[in-house]
């Protein structure tokens, strides 16, 4: 096995989990304030399980001495965007739409129709697809468990061939630990050997799909692609379900209250100069936080700290996006555009972590 | 730009090209010091414009709209809205429209004025809507965030504050509107 | 549990002291049933948004603010202090400025979430400085529950931070979680003023800005979980179970932690074994019923009823091995002297005491980053312990993060004045603000008082609630030893604001719900800091006190009265901790001796 193309399944991996981040949030932030709070804890509760998984995937690859980027146009992703096993996620306002396109990501199985192309939320907004890293390295996976399931393999044979001590040769400081990492949905594993490394590799497939015999991952937590039912149905599952629709009490789902972004908005589309700033000035949020992740994963863990900041100061210039109008449309509205700023500069500022730690 | 027309949604939308709002935004950007987008990006409009038309004698707030300069106009009202605030009749409510943009608040109208022109049931200090409290532009100016409510992240409050000057949008509006734009 | 089912303990109280205990006894394999006053409202997470929501568009944003009383189980609100007209019978003469939440969760739903430990000296302030009274056990023997407690409610700090004024820890024990960074504003005002020096009486002492501990989720150490939100449904996926991770920052730990990162008692509650548990809420303890031969209790009365905001009731007994008060030290209180039960030593009510607290506040040099964080992180506690104590009160600091929200009421307060005042619009009125609002900084100033006879709780019959209960009448002043302490921490609060640059900008005009009380030619407006103690004081003789080292009642062996009303002092720290760790040292005693 050779070590380079498993450092590219894993780079393809790590990216692979930050290009669901942004069309989760973008559905989060549609929410107009002072509703659909039920939908905002479940795709919240996601987020932040998919930016676990990305950690996760990180501390493997960092495990076998590899670098994880999520900086620069060939990491960072685009939309409309093509996931290895060929879903088209994009980014969307709260709809029925997205929910599908959430169930498909999270479960192969899911019988979804692609969305028609022209679908009034995204005719004319699909200009190219960007496929992910992924496909570069891989001939296309059936599902994104079969991705992860190779990228299983791969390390089984490495570390057969090379000895588990030669394969895990990255230094152990550069693991993202819970002292840096750690919210709700769960805590990163340090990932030092190959049972390490399988661990983590399964905890994100088992915190997304689920074990195909039951709704609920291995800490009792309903599956991604449950908890999104629950939105599609606007029901909540009872314990007592089995893994058909919900049959618990409505949680107040309400497409219509929600700010209806334009699809897959770019910088560009926004011609008047202050909506732009507005717009260029979330970006070059965005590319800080991942600026900042990046030095998190590379030896810099106390960076993840202020990611954590970054990533609200990010939510609070999208809702002013969001509640904007396209001043030529008066209809639609803007929305966070998640572009790379283009500044491949230093790394981020250290001084200001003093208090941090 | 490509937008193309989207049925499924309904048409209404706060401070699209409804005139009346429009005319109140280009007042509230004179009032507050905000650009029309940060205004807009409390999603807040809409209830403003309905909360002001509730509790005012009808009229008064289209007296006031008609005050500032024509639409549009040049750099900056100043002039204008110093006059309104010396009017003793457009005076306090213009005040009012400040606080209500900066705490998410109606405040109760002075005594002269409701003897003069009107006394509405609604005429009390009271907080618009949750959401309003929550959309106050007191805590953008703050630099911080609405007590309760849009956390900064574990360890924010440990970080040097942002400095107020760097808000982009506010420079991008501060150029637009010395460049009178509108 | 079934509705007959034959309970072992009837805990009266869903606060922090009836919730660690039914955890406890649960998980004992003890049967326990739990009367709530209030409603479980905070018990759910649909719940839980709408006193959010509540206080979102309540115009006032108070400590009460996120709580609106059930009529049948009022409470008092800081906004009746003036006016002296709420659920207090105020008889002065100085009112009485704090107070509690009767819900399920109890006043933690809306407690700062500071957890000090007690000082060795406060124990015994009798025997070192000749004032108050000692306490019938001392810091040795409440350390290892301290630790406990800690855990329990998930407390984070850095023991290198914390051991000092004789405060220990068994050598390799820190916190469940690392210390709540501290606030940018902690960080300008210790680069301004640590090791500056000031003089107490003989004494000098040099002061430190100090990260509080405090019961809010961080960073955890080991293998600590830190507890999440609590949602507790009947049927149906519970959703905020990844809710309340870390501390967010939200600077609304008073009223209300949005995330419930912040400790309060249903998530003990909720961690009790279910099977052995049964909560009733609406449900009003109205009497203590007791074996006139035995002295024993036999059954505790209480008025159920369905619909908060209607009178209407039912009265029930419900009867145990033993019996459990933790109901808060007012409630307590009212409920023995209710039950007849005022005791061979006529300790029941007397005693009370709060930290009566002033508010210093100004405006800094240079931003301090105001309205973000906890609202407090840190404090000077320095002046906490020493010989001056034989003269007056000791006192601390609490650095506000909140800017001058608790004092004036900012930032609309300073909108207000602004626009209204010096008749600001546009981009100087928006540049005014960003310019003074991150300057502003506030203290809170809690100072110890002592036990008094003259401040006590009693009752009346012409003073009831809506279903006929008592309420609490107060008698209430503050003595020469607390007001010296308030003139003496005025003397450093102007010292450390001369230090730093602070602009002071104390009136006491622009905070008028704060009572007042004069003192050798000054005027200090205090406020509570809701930390009532001592109406059911604790003590080694049947003579002089309500209940024993383990706060089991003298007179009736199978009750026991919990909270800080047992506390023969309470020093300078806030009470929850200390108090969490007797409960668990009585919930001990009870477990040997009913599951034994």
């Amino acid at each position: 096995m050779n070590v380079t193309r498993l450092k590219d399944l894993l780079q393809a991996a790590v990216e692979l989990e930050l290009s669901t981040i942004p069309p989760y949030l973008c559905a989060l932030y549609s929410l107009r304030p002072g509703s659909n709070d039920e939908a905002a804890a479940i795709i919240r509760s996601v987020v932040v399980e998919e930016m676990l998984h990305m950690v996760l995937a990180a501390n493997v690859l960092t495990a076998i001495g590899g670098t994880p980027r999520l900086t620069g146009t060939d990491h960072v992703p685009r939309y409309p965007h093509e996931l290895p096993d060929g879903v088209v996620i994009d980014l969307l306002p709260f709809c029925p739409q997205a929910v599908e396109a959430f169930l498909k990501v999270e479960n192969p199985q899911h019988d979804h129709q692609a969305m028609d192309p022209e679908h009034p939320l995204i005719v004319g907004r699909r200009p190219e697809k960007h496929p992910a890293g992924a496909t570069a390295v891989m001939s296309r996976p059936a599902t994104i468990g079969a991705f992860y399931a190779e990228i299983s393999e791969a390390l089984e044979q490495a570390a057969k061939e090379l000895g588990e001590p030669a394969l895990f040769c990255g230094d152990p400081a550069r693991q993202v630990t819970r002292q840096y990492y750690y919210a709700s949905g769960g805590m990163p594993d340090v990932v030092t050997d190959l049972a390490s490394a399988q661990a983590a590799l399964d905890e994100i497939v088992d915190q997304g799909e689920g074990d195909p015999s039951s709704m609920f991952d291995a800490d009792g937590n309903l599956a991604h692609y449950f908890r999104f039912q629950q939105l599609k149905y606007n029901r909540s599952y009872r314990r007592s379900d089995n893994a058909g629709p919900p049959s618990g009490p409505p949680i107040g789902v309400d497409f219509d209250a929600v700010y209806p972004m334009i699809a897959n908005p770019r910088g560009a589309d926004y011609t008047d100069p202050e909506l732009r700033a507005a717009s260029d000035t979330a970006n070059r949020t965005w590319s800080d936080l991942l600026r900042q992740l990046e030095a998190g994963f590379n030896g810099r863990p106390e960076m993840l700290l202020t990611a954590v900041p970054t990533m609200f100061r990010l939510r609070d210039q999208s809702l002013v996006l969001l509640a904007n109008p396209l001043p030529s449309d008066g209809r639609r509205h803007a929305g966070p555009t998640f572009e790379w700023d283009g500044v491949d500069g230093p790394d981020p500022e250290p001084d200001q972590m003093k208090g941090l730690q | 730009m490509t937008v193309n027309e989207d049925r499924t949604r309904p048409a209404r939308s706060p401070g699209g090209s409804d005139d009346r709002t429009d005319r109140f935004l280009v007042v509230s950007v004179a009032l507050t010091g905000f650009g029309r987008v940060e205004l807009l990006g409390t999603g807040l409009t809409d209830t403003y414009l309905r909360a002001i038309d509730a509790v005012l004698p009808d009229g008064v707030l289209d007296e006031l709209l008609e005050a500032v300069g024509e639409i549009p106009v040049g750099a900056d009202h100043e002039t204008d809205v110093e006059s309104i605030l010396a009017d003793p009749k457009l005076g306090p409510v213009a005040r009012n429209i400040i606080l209500m943009w900066f705490c998410g608040t109606w405040t109760r109208l002075p005594d002269t004025w409701r003897t003069a022109y009107g006394v509405s049931p609604l005429d009390a200090d009271r907080v618009v809507s949750a959401q309003a409290y929550q959309g106050g532009l007191q805590w953008v100016a703050a630099g911080a965030h609405p007590a309760g409510a849009r956390q900064q992240g574990f360890g924010a409050w440990s970080l040097p504050p942002e400095p107020a000057a760097q808000s982009e949008t506010r420079a991008a509006a501060q150029s637009e509107t010395r460049a009178g734009r509108r | 549990m079934n509705d007959d089912a034959d309970y072992d303990v009837v805990i009266v109280g869903a606060g922090v002291n009836g919730a660690l205990s039914a955890k406890r006894l649960t998980r004992a394999g003890l049967r326990v049933l739990v009367l709530e006053a209030g409603p479980d409202t905070a018990w759910t997470f649909d719940g839980y948004t709408r006193h959010v929501s509540h206080f979102y568009a309540n115009s006032t944003k108070n400590a009460e603010s996120a709580w609106p009383p059930a009529a049948n189980a009022p409470q008092p609100d800081t906004a009746d202090v003036r006016s002296g007209d709420g659920y207090f019978v105020q008889q002065g003469p100085n009112p009485f400025a704090s107070s509690y939440t009767r819900l399920l969760g109890g006043s933690t739903l809306h407690w700062l979430g500071v957890s000090l430990r007690m000082l060795p000296e406060d124990f015994e302030l009798r025997t070192r400085y000749g004032v108050g009274r000692d306490w019938p056990l001392g810091y040795a023997d409440l350390e290892p529950y301290y630790r406990q407690a800690e855990r329990e409610i998930g407390v984070s700090a850095d023991v290198a931070d914390q051991a000092h004024l004789g405060i220990d820890f068994p050598e390799g024990y820190d916190y469940p979680m690392r210390r709540i960074p501290p606030s940018y504003s902690d960080r300008v005002l210790a680069a301004a003023i640590d090791g500056m020096e000031v003089a107490l009486g003989e004494e000098q002492f040099a002061l430190q800005v100090r990260n509080y501990p405090a019961a809010r989720n961080s960073m955890p150490r080991g293998d600590y979980q830190p507890v999440g939100a609590v949602d507790e449904r009947t049927d149906g996926q519970a959703l905020a179970r990844d809710l309340g991770q870390r501390c967010a920052g939200n600077t609304a730990c008073t009223p209300i932690c949005p995330i419930q990162a912040k400790y309060n008692a249903g998530k003990s509650l909720a961690q009790a074994e279910n099977r052995n548990l049964r909560v009733i809420p609406q449900a009003v303890a109205s009497r203590i019923l007791v074996d006139p031969v035995s002295g024993m209790v036999r059954g505790v009365e209480y008025q159920r009823y369905e619909h908060p905001g209607s009178p209407r009731h039912t009265v029930h007994t419900a009867t145990a091995r033993a019996y459990v008060l933790a109901a808060h030290a007012v409630e307590n209180a009212k409920l023995l002297l209710a039950s007849g039960l005022s005791g061979g030593s006529g300790q029941v009510g007397k005693g009370l005491m709060d930290h009566p607290a002033l508010y210093a506040w100004g405006l800094s040099p240079t931003s301090v980053g105001a309205f973000r964080g906890p609202l407090s992180t840190a404090g000077i506690d320095d002046l906490r312990g020493g010989s001056f104590r034989a003269s007056h009160a000791a006192f601390r600091f609490d650095i506000g993060n909140d800017g001058w929200r608790a004092t004036t009421g900012a930032p609309d307060s300073s909108v207000a004045s602004a626009v209204t005042g010096h008749q600001l619009f546009g981009p100087r009125l928006r540049t005014h603000l960003e310019e003074s609002l991150p300057r502003q900084v506030r203290f809170s100033v809690a100072v110890e008082q002592l036990p008094s006879a003259a401040n006590n709780v009693s009752i009346d019959p012409r003073y009831v609630d809506p279903l006929g209960n008592p309420r609490p009448v107060i008698n209430y002043h503050l003595d020469d030893y607390t007001l010296a302490g308030m003139a003496a921490a005025t003397d450093v609060y102007r010292q450390v604001f001369r230090r730093a640059g602070i602009e002071d900008r104390s009136d006491p005009e622009e905070a008028s719900w704060m009572p007042s009380v004069s003192y050798d030619g000054s005027v200090f407006h205090y406020h509570g800091m809701g930390h009532f103690a001592g109406t059911h004081v604790m003590g080694s003789s049947a003579e002089t006190s309500v209940v024993d080292a383990d706060q089991r009642s003298w007179e009736h062996r199978n009750l026991f009265v919990l909270g800080s009303g047992s506390f023969p002092t309470m020093g300078t720290s806030n009470p929850t901790l200390t108090m969490a760790a007797l409960t668990l040292r009585t919930s001990e005693r009870l477990i040997k001796e009913l599951a034994g």
